[in-house]
């Protein structure tokens, strides 16, 4: 029954040292899936990708690769192939027989590593820098070649560690989309460790978020952006307000949140409450904001006013922040705010469905 | 125009330099190379290439120039085999610090008087040296064993002992600068430990192995020293010049047989800086 799933981790606990690197890591990954890791640098999100590569050994628990135990099964005679964040190019071969290295390992016969290396050099577009030095190559083209060298033996799953990292804002956008595109073409599953949740965004199926050697969140970016888990996961994933409240009354499938005289009304979702204490969080793009002057249906549930103390414009969006009569400082996104100005008095709503709840006991 | 000239003021020291301890001795020697020559002394400045003839054409000539080869080659071998175990335990086992301290102690007994440490070897592997008498005294020999000293052993015993330092020092930087991420990398492409060394650590390592080529191969081309002392009947191309010079007095003749040597040893230089991609050293 769990044919679907291609990797599996059981309760993975690495330690450098006295330092705990990962603890308690269960996991599954989905075959053909792009899977994303992301968590905050030293997250130990890296040392994983290794361990489920054999470059690096668990103290505890298990690796299965197809149901079977990986434990004990070297780098070298495992159906994954790692494309290393630094990518670990070899200096001393040209681009040609960089990506036919694991091919030649293989003693595959000539004409075949030909063709596939032809094959991954077309699929990268890097066709035309055969013959070059790696050392003459630019960080994308870099980028791919060493891309091409592990796609290039077909492993069951790709281990990618923040491979776009140290490319420019837009190389690194349009490297994105194009994987994402190999990832579907291919249809093999892809393991790709990041900080940087944008990435997760573009890309990912599942997003697994690590912080401190723990997995605290596994689900669909989506979900994981629209309904938070846990406080880290919300503030990780982009800017948000988040707001201690306390359970005010429900009533009538509705809840009343109480935070510092602010009144927040939301559905009634399901949420077990183990305290009454609990946080709150609005996207800052899910805040509407106009100028003050219809001040007169403020009854502080799910709106309220304010004052503006700063404006930073960021291009498409504008971010604002507001201080409210409770004494509460939102940020809000608005794409077009040129009638509103620092220390204008201006109003703030929400509709209910865009309030989340995140228990504390989460933490 | 005043720049050119500028570049020439800083060029003249070299030059300078080059021209009266290289060029000149080389030039003198190359000119003499061609006259026709003779034993005391004898010097007729009538161009030939009799001395060329002589010497590549003699089977003494010949045989000298093999065993010369071979001494080398087997030297350079026996350098390279015992170099690479010191050098991977230096890069991956100590921290920097003992590393370099090590590679310091084993050149200081280089700078000592080359003859006094070619005599400490007479003491070690010599007739009454050290190996011989311990093995004597353990009684697992009856008689000295000759292998040791006054032979071609001796010659590449010694020439290995020179040539050391040079080879663990450049191979040990490259070994340390080597990522440790190649390794993996190449283990994750399929590459097993023994893979990983010939597909990966080798390659990387040519450089370093050109340069104690270097020190090793060439300088025991020109070697007379080593074989005199402690090289029993062995005759390398270094004691057929200088005997050639000193004792025979055909300076012609060693002169031919000195600028073969050159020219033979810059072919051989060229080739292998080539081969084992020393250029990778400055890139």
């Amino acid at each position: 029954m769990d044919d679907h799933y291609i990797l599996r981790l059981v309760n993975i606990e690495k330690k450098y040292g006295k330092v705990p690197a990962l603890e308690g890591i269960n996991l599954k990954v989905r075959r053909g899936d792009f899977f994303v890791i992301l968590g905050p640098s030293g997250s130990g999100k890296s040392t994983l990708l290794k361990i489920i590569g054999g470059l690096e050994v668990p103290d505890k628990g298990e690796v299965y690769i197809n149901d079977k135990l990986m434990n004990n099964v070297p780098p070298y005679r495992r159906p994954t192939s790692l494309v290393f964040q630094d990518l670990a190019l070899f200096p001393h071969l040209n681009v040609y027989e960089n990506i036919a290295y694991g091919l030649k390992v293989r003693k595959l016969d000539k004409s075949e590593i030909h063709r596939r290396v032809r094959w991954a050099a077309e699929l990268l577009h890097i066709e035309n820098l055969l013959e070059r030095r790696v050392t003459q190559l630019s960080g994308g083209q870099q980028q791919r070649v060493a891309l091409a060298r592990s796609l290039v033996i077909e492993p069951e799953i790709l281990l990618l560690d923040e491979p776009l990292g140290p490319l420019d804002l837009k190389i690194r956008r349009e490297l994105q989309v194009e994987l994402k595109r190999i990832q579907r073409q291919l249809g093999a599953t892809w393991i790709y460790v990041t900080h940087d949740h944008e990435e997760a965004m573009t890309m990912s199926d599942q997003v697994a978020i690590i912080n401190n050697g723990r997995l605290v969140a596994l689900d669909s970016i989506r979900n994981l952006y629209e309904h938070p888990p846990t406080k880290f996961v919300a503030e990780f994933l982009g800017h948000s307000n988040i707001l201690s409240a306390e359970l005010f009354s429900i009533k009538n499938n509705i809840i009343l949140m109480k935070s510092a005289g602010l009144f927040l009304e939301l559905p009634k979702r399901v949420y077990s409450f183990n305290s009454n204490k609990v946080f709150v969080l609005i996207r800052p793009e899910k805040i509407s904001i106009s100028p003050s002057g219809s001040s007169n249906n403020i009854n502080h549930v799910n709106n309220t006013v304010g004052e503006v103390i700063s404006i930073s414009y960021k291009g498409v969006i504008t971010e604002l922040k507001v201080r409210t009569a409770e004494e509460i400082i939102l940020t809000v996104f608005k794409t077009d705010c040129e009638n509103i100005n620092v220390k204008d008095t201006v109003t703030l709503s929400w509709r209910p469905e865009d309030v989340v709840i995140i228990e504390r006991d989460a933490e | 125009m005043r720049r050119l000239s500028i570049n020439l003021i800083y060029a003249v020291p070299t030059i300078v330099y080059l021209t009266v301890f290289f060029y000149v001795p080389v030039m003198s020697v190359l000119i003499l190379s061609f006259y026709k020559g003779g034993v005391f002394y004898k010097i007729n400045p009538i161009l030939t290439l009799e001395n060329y003839i002589n010497f590549l054409t003699s089977p003494i000539g010949i045989n000298i120039f093999i065993t010369t080869h071979l001494i080398a080659l087997t030297s350079f071998l026996v350098v390279t085999l015992i170099a690479f175990p010191i050098s991977y335990f230096l890069a991956k086992m100590l921290d920097e610090n003992k590393a370099l301290l090590i590679i310091l102690l084993m050149f200081i007994p280089l700078e000592m008087n080359y003859l006094i440490r070619v005599f400490a070897w007479r003491n070690i592997v010599g007739e009454t040296g050290l190996i011989n008498s311990s093995l004597l005294s353990l009684g697992l020999i009856q008689r000295p064993i000759e292998i040791f000293f006054h032979s071609i052993y001796g010659i590449i015993i010694v020439g290995t002992h020179n040539s050391l330092p040079y080879a663990v020092f450049p191979l040990y930087i490259i070994l340390r600068n080597i990522p440790k991420n190649l390794y993996d990398a190449a283990m994750d492409l399929g590459s097993n430990k023994i893979g990983v060394f010939f597909r990966v650590t080798l390659p990387l390592c040519m450089p370093a192995i050109a340069v104690s080529f270097l020190f090793n191969y060439i300088a025991l081309l020109g070697e007379f020293a080593i074989p005199s002392l402690v090289g029993g009947t062995t005759y390398m191309l270094g004691n057929h010049i200088s005997y050639n010079f000193l004792t025979v007095g055909n300076w012609p003749y060693a002169s031919a047989v000195t600028v073969t040597l050159l020219l033979n040893t810059i072919a051989i230089s060229l080739i292998i800086f080539k081969l084992f991609g020393v250029k990778q050293l400055y890139e």
